[in-house]
């Protein structure tokens, strides 16, 4: 198994509102996106846009709030970013693997994540999805659902092959 | 910060140096935002209140035991801290 960075991006001065990578090839097995991020808001959810679209998406998450558990399912992959409430310049992160992503199958996607917060309200994260689509996965889309990406956010592809 | 959010995008189709594009939010890009944001806003009022009806009826739990007799550490050992 090769793992191999195919590019990092690094949020400057000004944020960003979301995080694309496209035209990715379709020479891997499996795709991983590592996020580390903090919000400029109050909102700690990151979802994923998959070949331009969270449709087809479905999942199911085991949830860790710092008092208590909780579960359920999304209908789109939920990446964890730190809100800009939390403890000042931490950030959350998140781990998304997306299995046999160039094949003409549905994809299955894993994913889990922590925000980081010196107070009893913080969470992490765990979760199984389906992007029920036989496309080969060509683009990925992160974005913020208020707010932005604050500088020093990352966003890490790597192909798995 | 930028008056005009922005989204970065990596082509890797690209050679590499050539690779990532800094481009602002078209106003129809901002307007899908706006709603999101306000969904987003009703989500967290909805998530409030379940937090705070649930604390009320695990203290409303609690007062119903100690009127009962338990002390109050008996009582968090049955319904949880």
């Amino acid at each position: 198994m090769t793992m191999t960075l195919v590019s990092t991006i690094t949020v400057g001065s000004g944020g960003a509102a979301s995080i694309e990578f496209t035209g990715i090839a379709g020479d891997g097995k499996d795709l991983l996106l590592l996020i580390s991020g903090r919000n400029s808001l109050g909102n700690f959810g990151s979802p994923l846009e998959i070949n331009g679209s969270t449709a087809n998406q479905s999942g199911i998450y085991l949830r860790g709030t710092g008092a208590t558990t909780n579960n359920g399912t999304s209908t789109a992959v939920l990446g964890f970013i730190n809100p800009n409430t939390y403890t000042a310049n931490t950030f959350g992160n998140s781990s998304v693997y997306i299995s046999n992503y160039a094949a003409a199958t549905a994809k299955s996607v894993s994913h889990d994540g922590v925000v980081e917060n010196n107070a009893t309200a913080s969470y992490l994260e765990i979760g199984a999805y389906l992007w029920d689509n036989t496309a080969a996965i060509t683009s990925l889309l992160l974005y913020t659902f208020e707010g932005i990406y604050l500088e020093h956010s990352t966003a890490s592809l790597y192909i798995i092959s | 910060m930028s008056e005009t959010p922005v989204k970065i995008v990596v082509d890797l189709s690209k050679p590499k140096g050539q690779r990532e594009s800094i481009i602002e939010l078209t106003q129809s890009e901002i307007e899908e935002r706006e709603v999101m944001a306000a969904e987003a806003e009703a989500q967290r009022l909805v998530d409030e209140q379940a937090k705070a009806d649930a604390e009320a009826l695990r203290q409303s739990g609690l007062d119903k035991l100690i009127a009962l007799g338990l002390t109050e550490a008996e009582a968090i050992a049955l319904v949880g801290a």
